[in-house]
């Protein structure tokens, strides 16, 4: 049975001024396998946490289920039992003022363990985050990476069969860095765990887990949405004018953007992610097509049907284009090769770039 | 310069030979504030954390209103207590007026409100996060609830000292509802304005040296508790 399943989820804030809420997520459906590391990335202000606040049960949805072992979690009013089978690392650490040792006691106090078990339980955790010789020091005599593995072990005391992890190496001196990540390795491999982690970089998200999923403006992107182009989209006559974040700009005709993608986030302007399937372009020579995305070829990986290029547009950025092996051949693409990438009708997609604000 | 010098001798040879009447006006101030502290403590304590845990409507209303009570002056306090006191007033048959508890009861009308409002600050000022990491790590919304108090706590007893150091060096209420009778209600504070309305400066400044003596240790207490506090 998948520990998490979110139906229809819908999340809201409070605006703090104003008091209007905001909405900062709707998942349709997202369901999260046992043993996976599962990756959330996104900018800042997307809603990963948001996501992960739910999926370690800290608050309630406010549309929708967020489903546990099969179980409505908030229906049935287990939010208490279920926050205790899934630990969080919040994004920001928070040491209670006491001891690292008693820090990591707190998991084992609050469920009335305080048995010579737990003692040797929170002690082997800060072994495993390498503060063991640190158990004794208060919580204000550490590093921001000392008080970041503090927080990490007080979650791993509790041999947990889920872990969310917020940003869990975020800021950190590369030391820290990689002691957790192998830690979340180690665990995932060893003892099974499921993890779910936030991450705004995606290459160490890509190496880390077994899979990716990206927030948009509070709604996860289809992973068949491969290309993801940040910057800000201005209404012209006839339709868009895009202007990538690196200063490259391009016009869209309405009707190559899709209008679903839009729906409740207002009228399309302002800071936007663009997000193409690399599977939506038709791959043609140079100059052949008008209105075609022009550039060239500076990376192939020829996979078992379809080869996977990567085209540099100009100046701007690189988008990946999935074709068949077939058409690879036949238009003889070699490194260096200039192609146009035709893009079809509806296959770019719109989304907010941040939860909750109108583009 | 001379008359201070003089004074100033025969203040510490009262102090040092335990003078009879300074010693029972330090030990009466002494217990007025001990007392008053503690039982304020008891009302404001919990009722600052109560305030300070609790989002309800007009929330803002009762901390500007706490805030606004902090610098209420004491004569007023006292003119207040005497009226409720007093033979004619509403509590008059309890005759309160001119003992002690008259006065602690005239304190802790005066103290209870500034002990609200730091208690509330100080629950407050700990971090709104410290509440959900304790959620995250599985407590409970009533041990979470009791993570942020632990946290305070030394705000809080700060809290409680600097309540203590306004019951000690007051004079209004002492003066108005106590009324500053020898043997009976007479105070530091009163002795030290009755002695230099008579002449008696040296007694009086005896009396203030006492006085300063209990902000002395008073002041000692709290540097080490932020000390402590630090340390932490």
């Amino acid at each position: 049975m998948s520990p998490f399943r979110l139906e229809n989820v819908v999340q809201r804030y409070r605006e703090q001024k104003s008091g209007a809420p905001i909405e900062a997520l709707r998942v349709r459906a997202l369901s999260i396998e046992a043993g996976e590391i599962l990756t959330v990335v996104g900018p800042n202000g997307s809603g990963k946490s948001t996501l992960l606040e739910l999926l370690a049960f800290l608050r309630p949805p406010a549309e929708g289920r967020v489903l546990f072992e099969g179980a409505d979690v908030w229906e049935r009013k287990t939010d208490l039992a279920a926050r205790r089978a899934v630990p969080i690392l919040l994004q920001k650490t928070v040491l209670f003022s006491t001891s690292v040792l008693k820090n990591v006691l707190f998991g084992f106090r609050v469920r009335g363990l305080s048995s010579q078990e737990a003692q040797a339980r929170a002690l082997a955790a800060l072994r495993l985050v390498h503060l063991e010789h640190l158990a004794h020091r208060r919580h204000n005599e550490l590093s921001g990476g000392e008080q970041r593995r503090t927080a990490l072990a007080r979650i791993l005391a509790l041999d947990s069969r889920v872990l969310v992890l917020d940003e869990p190496t975020a800021s950190l001196d590369r030391e820290s860095e990689q002691v957790i990540e192998d830690l979340i390795r180690r665990l995932n491999r060893e003892r099974g765990v499921t993890l779910i982690l936030a991450s705004h970089n995606r290459g160490q998200a890509a190496a880390l887990s077994t899979r990716v999923v990206t927030l948009l403006g509070g709604k996860l992107v289809p992973e068949s949405l491969d290309n993801l182009l940040p910057g800000t989209l201005r209404r012209v006559e006839g339709g868009f004018e895009f202007t990538e974040r690196r200063g490259w700009t391009r016009r869209f005709a309405a009707a190559e953007l899709t209008e679903d993608a839009w729906e409740g986030i207002g009228p399309v302007e302002g800071p936007v992610q663009l997000a193409i399937s690399s599977a939506s372009f038709a791959v043609g020579a140079a100059g052949a097509t008008s209105g075609a995305l022009d550039g060239v070829v500076d990376s192939v990986r020829q996979g078992d049907g379809s080869c996977r290029i990567r085209v540099r547009l100009g100046n701007g950025p690189s988008l990946y284009a999935e074709i068949p092996r077939a058409e690879y051949a036949r238009l003889g693409l070699n490194l260096g090769a200039r192609v146009a990438l035709s893009v079809k009708p509806g296959a770019v997609r719109v989304f907010g770039a941040r939860s909750g604000t109108a583009p | 310069m001379g008359t201070l010098y003089e004074a100033l001798v025969r203040a510490a040879r009262l102090i040092v030979s335990l003078d009879p009447d300074v010693l029972q006006y330090a030990l009466r101030s002494l217990y007025i504030a001990l007392v008053s502290t503690a039982l304020a403590g008891l009302l404001a304590v919990p009722l600052g954390i109560f305030i300070a845990e609790r989002e309800f409507r007009g929330k803002r209303l009762v901390v500007t209103g706490l805030n606004t009570l902090l610098a209420v002056p004491t004569v007023v306090v006292g003119l207040f207590v005497y009226a409720l006191v007093s033979r004619q007033g509403p509590f008059g048959f309890l005759e309160l007026l001119f003992t002690v508890p008259g006065i602690i009861i005239g304190e802790v009308v005066l103290i209870a409100p500034l002990l609200t409002a730091l208690t509330l600050a100080a629950v407050a000022r700990v971090d709104r996060d410290v509440r959900l990491t304790a959620r995250s790590l599985g407590a409970s919304e009533r041990q979470a609830a009791w993570v942020v108090i632990r946290e305070a706590r030394y705000g809080i007893l700060a809290a409680i000292i600097a309540a203590y150091g306004r019951v000690v060096g007051e004079v209004g209420v002492a003066m108005i509802v106590g009324g500053n009778i020898d043997g009976f209600t007479r105070t530091l504070t009163t002795a030290i304005i009755l002695n230099v309305d008579m002449g008696y400066f040296a007694l009086a400044l005896a009396l203030g040296l006492v006085l300063l003596a209990f902000s002395f240790v008073l002041n000692v207490a709290f540097q080490l508790l932020q000390g402590e506090a630090r340390m932490r």
